[in-house]
């Protein structure tokens, strides 16, 4: 090892100044000689030899310069010849006794990464501005109905565009849309879209989008004469029209009327509410400011502010607006009240109140993961206190020995963050992928290097910390008591085990907490998915047909094809029962439209009572199972020369004939000046049409034959034993048959329609359940650490106890009494902040109690056993402690 | 001395210094600094005194090693010799010295008539 310590011979001058003087005088000496044998006097050569060296000074200084840079750089190289040392010490520490490094960097990884991938969720999703020029003056406007006994959030009316713009100040344009299916032909196969008819601004003023290529929608595509002008997406181009660089000025056909393209979208454009996000071909309506239609809720409204515009001066102008409305158009518009809302609030909103509880998680789960790492360092390196101070004894500096722990901590930190960003990666995309259909915004999301940031600062910050701790305790401490005490029940031991049970009982506490959240989530969706929905989803298949154009504009024949078309796919094998309904449940688009009973007063204006319409081709509740309570379902019989009927559900039997026999009675769905009136001929079981946990809403059938779509649901239920979906090949081939020009659309499951319904509560309870999963293995980790060290730093105290006669039993109960007493009290402190927490999650619940008892009781069983178990193998190890081996190694 | 006499450029002494010692037997620093002068005609002017510091650093850097001897009239003097890495920088050095001589000189010969 002596060759280590040999000064390089380079680096360090091996002459002192006497030999520069010597080698500077034998220069000049030679040059004199020189000059005098070239005839020179001896003073004229020695002042001629001194002026052609030079100032000698200048010579030494220059030679003490390179002397001074080479010390340095010698200090450098041995700085770093100790780094490489102090690393290969520290691999070997490590590998020497992997657990507790692994369980650190296991630690970091999971605390890092989790938190890495949820914040990256929240982020792409609650926080990043909406991809649009200026989003913050992007709105979404709503109609508010609850006034008159409706949703806060309804559709427009086409003609309330105009009225928007004109009379509101707040806006520098509204856009309003509506998407229906289209089909495209020509092009191959027919094919269905998505399509948006737009007002004319919405893509170019309201939105700012910057065509990929050609141009967006300009006044004169406004209008009842505007030209056959469509503009397409990027997607539609790249796919339908072999992304033709010449694609403007190409005519397509859709719904059977040729339109030119004028303009296709960027690929990154996407629509931000609503269930089209990407609709292939945009189209403005051509309508004429007022076609008829006040009162309407057809139409969606977007606005772009002018500059220095609130959304609450915003609304205030709304305000005025509506009240110069229900002057004006009493009828339409008593009860309704438009609201602005900031565009990215209104996107979000749906999934908001889940991440924030989510976010909540992931927070305590990263405090828990820093608290175990600080732990398991703070054992590690309390063991070493001993070596350390001999280490300081024999003379290396304070900042030599925190170098060591810090470049052994700094190895633990690098190797878990670099896990961390890996499993923070795979998380992200892993959280893409199982995030519920429908979430908005989810594209968005990448992992974010502040957040990947922010964690690895909190998860190392508390490593460091905890590293360095020994170190910055070790100048406190006197060597004799460290060698003496080393191993033995000593102040500074107790010190540290008090800081220690103060982390378990932290850690205890936020574990609790997130298991009873988990718990009581988990209880929540297995009441949601148990919930009888009305309908039997098992075994049935659905998909939506449109009637577009002309063809289908005789009511007549429409009904009849309906009609004929439901029939052949009954008779399709393995087709148990088919029939159609104009709105699938959890799935399709409803309308509601007001009604008066005949026999009551009607109701006042403003409180207008509305039911809620489904059209059902017979076949529909065969196939899905639907109960009717009395009377009868609606029947073949029912047709467009027949009395109208209506099967009403419950709740409007309740509300109406709560004491009477609703068969027989009639409805008014029109005018009440001009009342359009349906028998009611049975009762229906109340469905969960609209959402899993929606209350029953008033709502009906009626007969498509009388009253026939535009757009249908098809469902078919298979029978026992066949996948329903693999009926659809099937029913393609029948409306091929029956007319080529129309596709079938949204193929699905109906099991996979409730599932997707289920989704956010499925994915927030299972988030939840991981979280608290997590923070229970956090928890018992740390645990295990402290039970562990206390028993290996009392082995002596053991020893003498079984010398004097304790049995292993009797240790082994010491050991997990004293154990166990910070997760008593870590899961006091946390059922009370249970308690406050419950709050937060009281309103992602459905049919159990933000208290609930059972997850409760269920959270402080699992604490307890686990804990008990984690403080057993250390009492075991305690107790096989043999008492003269212990002794001998004082 | 006369007027006409350059000031050495930058890196200059370093390459002279290798050119000396390249030359073959170990120099000592006076032998080195009239072998610069016999070469170039005295047409550099070289401050003989800052060799030294240029030949500590050389030194440093493992482009030469020194060794104590006797000068041919028998006195102590400190001898220079190139180490392989001195070799091969005196032979990289030499090339881009040319290469870049020639550049300048082509430059301002052919500036002036261009």
């Amino acid at each position: 090892m002596t060759g280590d310590f040999r000064p390089d011979r380079r680096l360090v001058d091996e002459d002192g100044p006497e030999d520069l003087d010597h080698e500077i005088r034998f220069h000049i000496e030679e040059r004199v000689r020189r000059l005098m044998a070239e005839g020179w006097e001896e003073a004229d050569a020695r002042a001629e030899a001194l002026r052609r060296f030079g100032s000698v000074d200048q010579v030494r200084a220059g030679m003490a310069r390179q002397d001074r840079i080479g010390r340095w750089m010698m200090g450098w190289r041995g700085w770093f010849d100790g780094l490489r040392m102090d690393l290969r010490v520290g691999l070997r520490q490590w590998r020497s006794r992997p657990g507790p490094g692994l369980l650190a960097v296991l630690t970091l990884a999971l605390g890092i990464g989790a938190t890495t991938a949820i914040f990256s969720l929240v982020d792409g999703i609650l926080l990043r501005p909406l991809p649009y020029p200026a989003p913050d003056r992007l709105a979404v406007i709503w109609s508010d109905w609850t006034e008159r006994g409706g949703p806060d959030r309804e559709w427009f009316g086409w003609p309330d565009l105009y009225d928007l713009r004109e009379e509101v100040d707040a806006f520098e344009e509204v856009g309003i849309w509506t998407d229906p299916n289209v089909t495209v032909t020509g092009l191959g196969d027919a094919s269905q879209h998505a399509a948006m008819v737009a007002s004319v601004g919405t893509l170019s003023r309201v939105f700012r989008v910057t065509p990929e290529l050609g141009r967006l929608f300009g006044p004169e595509d406004d209008g009842p004469d505007a030209p056959n002008h469509v503009v397409v997406s990027y997607a539609f181009w790249r796919d339908r029209l072999g992304a033709d660089p010449n694609a403007v000025g190409r005519a397509i056909e859709i719904n059977g009327a040729s339109q030119l393209v004028i303009g296709v979208l960027p690929e990154d454009f996407r629509v931000p509410i609503g269930g089209t996000t990407d609709p292939a071909v945009w189209m403005t309506p051509g309508l004429a400011p007022d076609p008829g239609g006040r009162g309407d809720a057809s139409w969606r409204a977007v606005a772009r502010m002018v500059p220095g515009m609130t959304i609450e001066s915003a609304n205030q102008q709304l305000d005025a607006f509506a009240n110069s409305m229900r002057e004006r158009w009493p009828d339409a518009y008593i009860g309704k009240t438009p609201v602005a809302y900031d565009m990215r609030d209104d996107v979000v909103r749906s999934a908001e109140s889940g991440l924030r509880l989510v976010l909540g998680a992931v927070l305590v789960v990263l405090l828990l993961a820093a608290v175990n790492v600080a732990n398991i360092l703070l054992a590690r390196n309390t063991v070493r206190e001993g070596e350390l101070a001999v280490r300081a004894a024999i003379g290396a500096g304070r900042g030599r020995i925190v170098r060591q722990l810090l470049v052994e901590t700094g190895v633990l930190a690098a190797v878990g963050g670099a896990a961390g960003l890996v499993v923070g990666w795979i998380g992200t995309r892993g959280l893409k992928a199982l995030a519920p259909a429908g979430t908005p915004r989810i594209d968005a999301v990448s992992v974010d290097p502040r957040v990947l940031g922010f964690a690895l600062l909190v998860t190392l910050g508390a490593a460091l910390v905890a590293g360095l701790l020994p170190a910055l305790r070790s100048g406190r401490r006197e060597l004799r008591d460290a060698l003496v005490g080393s191993g033995r029940d000593s102040l500074a031991d107790r010190a540290g085990l008090r800081i220690r049970g103060a982390l378990v009982v932290t850690q205890v506490a936020l574990a609790v907490t997130l298991m009873a959240m988990g718990g009581v989530l988990g209880r929540s969706f297995s009441a949601l998915r148990s919930v009888d929905f009305g309908f039997d989803p098992t075994d049935v298949a659905t998909f939506m047909v449109s009637f577009p154009g002309e063809t289908y504009a005789d009511v007549d024949s429409r009904a009849a094809f309906q009609a004929e078309l439901a029939e052949r796919l009954g008779a399709l094998p393995g087709v148990r029962a088919a029939g159609a309904v104009s709105s699938i449940p959890l799935g399709g688009f409803d309308g509601d439209v007001g009604y008066t009973v005949e026999g009551e007063p009607p109701p006042e204006p403003g409180e207008g009572q509305a039911v809620w319409i489904r059209r059902t081709v017979p076949g529909y509740m065969e196939a899905m199972d639907l109960t009717i309570v009395s009377g009868r379902g609606i029947e073949a019989r029912d047709v467009r020369d027949a009395t109208p009927v209506m099967v009403i559900n419950e709740t409007l039997a309740e509300r109406h004939f709560a004491n009477s026999n609703p068969i027989g009675r009639r409805i008014n769905l029109g005018d009440p000046a001009d009342p359009l009136w349906f028998e009611v001929v049975g009762v229906a079981k109340n469905v969960r049409n609209f959402a899993v946990r929606d209350d029953f809403r008033v709502a009906a059938y009626l007969s498509n034959g009388q009253f026939p779509g535009r757009t249908l649901f098809f469902t078919l239920e298979a029978e026992p034993g066949i996948e329903p979906t693999s009926l659809i090949a099937g029913a393609r081939g029948v409306l091929a048959e029956m007319d080529p020009s129309i596709a079938i659309t949204q193929p699905n499951a109906m099991a996979d329609i409730v599932s997707v319904a289920l989704g956010p509560d499925r994915f927030l309870a299972a988030l939840l359940a991981g979280f608290a999963g997590l923070a229970l293995v956090l928890a018992v980790v740390g645990l295990y650490g402290v039970v562990n060290y206390s028993v290996t730093a009392r082995l002596r105290e053991m020893g003498v106890r079984m010398a004097l006669g304790a049995g292993g039993g009797r240790i082994r109960r010491l050991v997990v009494a004293r154990g166990f007493v910070p997760v008593g009290i870590g899961l006091v402190v946390g059922l009370g902040l249970t308690w406050f927490a419950s709050r937060l999650v009281a309103a992602q619940l459905y049919g159990v109690s933000s208290l609930d008892p059972v997850s409760l009781a269920g959270t402080t069983v699992l604490m307890i056993v686990t804990a008990l178990t984690a403080a057993a193998v250390p009492a075991i190890r305690a107790s096989r402690v043999d008492p003269i081996e212990v002794l001998r190694q004082e | 001395m006369t007027e006409t006499n350059l000031a050495l450029l930058k890196g200059t002494v370093d390459l002279l210094v290798l050119a000396a010692l390249d030359a073959g037997a170990p120099m000592h620093g006076y032998a080195i600094a009239e072998w610069i002068g016999s070469v170039t005609g005295g047409a550099l002017l070289l401050e003989e005194g800052t060799l030294y510091p240029a030949l500590h650093r050389m030194r440093r850097q493992g482009l030469i090693t020194s060794e104590w001897g006797t000068s041919e009239n028998n006195r102590r003097a400190k001898f220079y010799s190139l180490t392989d890495a001195g070799r091969e920088k005196h032979a990289r050095g030499s090339e881009d010295w040319t290469r870049y001589a020639s550049a300048v000189s082509a430059a301002l010969g052919g500036g002036r008539t261009a």
